[in-house]
């Protein structure tokens, strides 16, 4: 039986992350909201798009069963948040995947390769990053129509140029160094070089600035969706909700505290876990 | 018997980090009168750096202690003096040298200006025209030539001996007492480090300064010092008259260290009779009837020089230019040169790292410049290398195992990964490595081990020949001596041709049958290692030869 690439890197990486208090917190804290979020509109005695036109704007309140109060459309702020937490969710992590999927292989190719094809290959970044991006994303909308899976598209394509830079810079230094030579001499194909000795030395910069993107995404997200690009009505997300929170911050301070409240603990544990994964996957840590 | 200038009682320094402390200096006592130079020697690790700053009490004060001792510097204590006195005594009464003089000047002021500062500092009534011209006759007095013209150039336009020259201006500009010195040469090429040496002595007997001279290198002990401490794991353990301690040494470490010499192995070397038929008719100088593994033809490795906005070539850096060598079958041969002369280059050329502008290199017959990636993969196992810097040198994120059996997976050697490990631990066995090597990263080996792990890395393929650059310069004597060893070991047993490159004269005594010295871009000088090293014929050979700092005079 052959032994899958690495498995030692990452086997020792989850031991060595199990150690670190803080990151295990903030994983279980993670799994906690992404389960909320995902399983307790199911238990939610309303739904996230019914108006109650008698309770509008109301505070907390659990006799009717509108734990985080009502917005002031009178629709339930606790269904809402969860319901927003799914599509914030889903646009951050799948964004930010696509970014480092895209961003750390087209860098270290660029980088690893050097020379005219690096050349060519950031022309590419920097000609993609001079389009000014609404335009880009107006153009999309227009050609395809509206959907969750467009803004997905939009953001990943615009957040994996800063990926691919940081990635192209550090394979640029690490090409020097003597084990990618020896590797080169032993006769290891360039591919195997890149995922082998590039990539897993970029590890550390990559993952914090992917926890970095996280939260950036969600802003992002909500950016579009208040300019009318994004998620639309009934439907929501966390930035939606905390810039309509925040025009009714001083009579109904609720509609912006829960929202805000979770994308706070999100972005926090994601920058714990994201510090505990970089240490755990440096085989220097004991 | 007057006082001496610096005398050190039982001083010990702990280095605390993380609830750790460390034991770097263990009580440690020496003296150092006037004028006179005391050697701090010993191997990496060993605290004389750390006794070195613990004088001039420049450690951090949040991880070092001292927890016993004294420190008497003309009578006075350092250990309890107040920060105010020492910053009045550090530069004008001791000052400091150190290794790297690319990192030790700063690079954005000129290096008139920085002797300038460092005059002006301990003398605050100074005047700015009588300063500079104090800091000209500095820079003239470590004989930079042309000072005055020197005096506004940067760090970055000057050589490294050049720099290391300003950093002995600078801590002499204030006529200090005691000099503290921590490896100022071993950065530098060896006739440059000779032309240091030289200078500081003729220094010494100027200023009637004291010295204290840290360095790993027993050949400039012989040279610089009256008296000498070798130092083992923070504790002192021989100290003594220089000629004393070098020829009869007492403790068994001191022993070990100067057995470990290049220059000494050379002469523990089994005499040439007892080694292989090769051997002897090398001896004899038939080295040309042998057949040539390797044949490098009119090479010439060219880097051009680019300016401007079209980046056109405008010159070129000619590392290698127009050089012709045969490596006979079963052969070491050492390529000896100062840096920059071309010869890691050449190396690289060989092993196709690096592109060849011109000329031809055969393997076995086999022509391979001008292949493309695909057609010299088949030929890759035959030739390998292995690295001088044991940090870089591994893939720090791969398991040694992973390290040692990806080459064999490149090039589907072996029926499965099962024997592709089992492969990797025997040729870990022939470098003396255990198994359980294989299931661990390379931040948990020493130097000396790394290096190991990158010469097996080298073996898997079962090369025909492979490049050693400098792979033994970062290493501690001793470690250097085993590892030399175990490549005459494996030289006999993998059948092996091997170019070292180095610039180590003594390691080339030791190992090599032939030597070829290069000097800018070409080669200068070939023959046997004896011919070359007994009787060379080209000057820049025999100023080589002759800055080679020698234990036996």
């Amino acid at each position: 039986m052959t032994k899958p690439f690495n498995q030692g890197l990452w086997n020792k990486a989850l031991r060595r992350l199990r150690r670190n208090k803080m990151a295990v917190g903030s994983a279980v804290v993670l799994l906690a909201i992404g389960l909320l979020c995902v399983l307790g509109p199911l238990f939610s005695p309303h739904p996230y798009d019914e108006i109650y036109w008698d309770s509008m704007g109301i505070p907390p309140n659990a006799e009717q069963g509108f734990w985080f109060g009502t917005d002031a459309n009178g629709r339930d702020l606790f269904v809402r948040t969860l319901i927003g937490g799914q599509i914030s969710l889903m646009v951050g992590l799948a964004a930010t995947a696509v970014s480092l999927l895209i961003g750390v292989l087209y860098g270290a190719t660029a980088g690893y390769l050097g020379g005219r094809t690096d050349a060519l290959m950031m022309r590419l970044v920097d000609v993609l990053y001079a389009l000014p991006f609404m335009f880009f994303v107006i153009l999309l909308m227009v050609y395809f129509g509206r959907s969750i899976f467009l803004i997905f598209v939009a953001i990943g394509a615009v957040e994996w140029l800063t990926m691919a830079r940081i990635v192209r810079g550090q394979a640029l230094s690490l090409k020097g160094r003597a084990f990618v030579e020896a590797a080169r001499v032993c006769g290891v194909s360039h591919f195997g070089i890149i995922r082998r000795h590039i990539v897993p030395n970029t590890l550390g910069s990559v993952i914090v600035y992917a926890t970095l993107t996280v939260p950036q995404v969600i802003l992002f997200e909500s950016f579009l969706s208040f300019l009318g690009l994004g998620v639309q009505e009934p439907l929501t997300s966390w930035g939606v909700l905390i810039a309509e929170g925040a025009a009714q911050m001083e009579t109904a301070p609720w509609m912006l505290l829960f929202p805000a409240g979770f994308l706070a603990v999100t972005l926090f544990c994601l920058n714990f876990l994201g510090d505990g994964l970089r240490d755990a996957l440096d085989p220097k840590s004991t | 018997m007057t006082q001496p200038l610096l005398e050190v009682r039982n001083l010990r320094t702990y280095l605390s980090s993380g609830g750790r402390t460390v034991k770097a200096v263990d009580d440690v006592s020496f003296s150092i009168p006037k004028g006179e130079t005391f050697c701090l020697v010993g191997e990496s690790g060993s605290g004389k750096s750390i006794s070195a700053l613990s004088v001039i009490r420049l450690l951090p004060q949040a991880i070092a202690t001292h927890p016993g001792g004294e420190i008497l510097f003309n009578g006075q204590d350092m250990l309890t003096l107040p920060e105010a006195s020492l910053r009045s005594i550090r530069g004008s009464q001791i000052a400091m040298i150190f290794q790297e003089p690319m990192t030790s000047l700063n690079p954005v002021f000129s290096v008139g200006e920085q002797i300038t500062e460092a005059l002006q500092l301990h003398h605050p009534t100074m005047s700015d025209a009588e300063a500079v011209e104090r800091a000209m006759l500095a820079l003239e007095q470590v004989q930079i030539p042309k000072a005055r013209e020197r005096f506004r150039d940067y760090p970055h336009q000057l050589s490294g001996g050049q720099r290391q020259r300003v950093m002995i201006a600078m801590a002499l500009a204030c006529e200090p007492e005691l000099l503290i010195a921590d490896e100022p040469t071993t950065a530098l090429d060896v006739t440059v480090q000779a032309e240091i040496l030289r200078l500081m002595r003729q220094l010494q007997d100027d200023t009637g300064m004291s010295t204290l001279f840290i360095t790993h290198d027993f050949g400039v002990v012989a040279q610089m010092a009256q008296q000498v401490g070798v130092m083992q794991q923070g504790k002192l353990v021989e100290v003594g008259n220089t000629a004393q301690v070098l020829r009869q040494p007492q403790h068994a470490y001191t022993q070990q260290l100067l057995a470990a010499v290049p220059e000494n192995l050379a002469r523990c070397r089994p005499r040439r009779s007892d080694f292989s038929p090769t051997m002897l008719t090398e001896d004899v100088g038939l080295k040309s009837d042998l057949p040539a593994l390797l044949s490098i033809r009119n090479l010439k490795v060219w880097f051009p020089i680019r300016k401007g906005i079209l980046r056109r070539t405008v010159d070129h850096v000619r590392a290698v230019d127009d050089v012709s060598l045969d490596i006979p079958q079963g052969q070491i041969v050492a390529l000896v040169g100062e840096s920059g002369c071309g010869k890691t280059t050449l190396g690289r050329a060989i092993v196709q790292l690096e592109k060849p502008t011109s000329g031809s290199i055969q393997l076995q017959g086999q022509e391979l410049t001008g292949l493309s990636a695909r057609e010299l993969r088949p030929l890759r196992p035959k030739m390998q290398i292995a690295f001088q810097d044991p940090q870089s040198s591994l893939n720090p994120r791969l398991l040694v195992e992973t390290t040692l059996t990806e080459p064999l997976k490149a090039h589907g050697r072996c029926a499965n990964h099962e024997e592709r490990i089992e492969y990797a631990a025997k040729i870990l066995a022939d470098m003396q490595l255990s198994r359980d090597t294989l299931w661990r990263y390379p931040h948990e080996f020493s130097g000396g081990q790394r290096q190991r792990i990158g010469l097996a890395r080298a073996l898997v393929l079962n090369p025909a020949f492979i490049v050693c650059d400098e792979i033994t310069s970062a290493l501690d004597v001793s470690v250097q001596a085993e590892i030399l060893q175990l490549l005459l070991k494996i030289r006999a047993e993998h059948n092996l041709t091997l170019l070292f490159i180095t610039h180590n004269i003594g390691v080339v005594e030791y190992l090599s049958d032939q030597t070829v010295v290069m000097y800018k871009g070409q080669i200068v000088e070939r023959g046997t290692t004896a011919e070359v090293c007994g009787n060379p014929q080209d000057a820049y050979t025999k100023k080589l030869l002759q800055a080679v700092p020698r234990l036996w005079g």
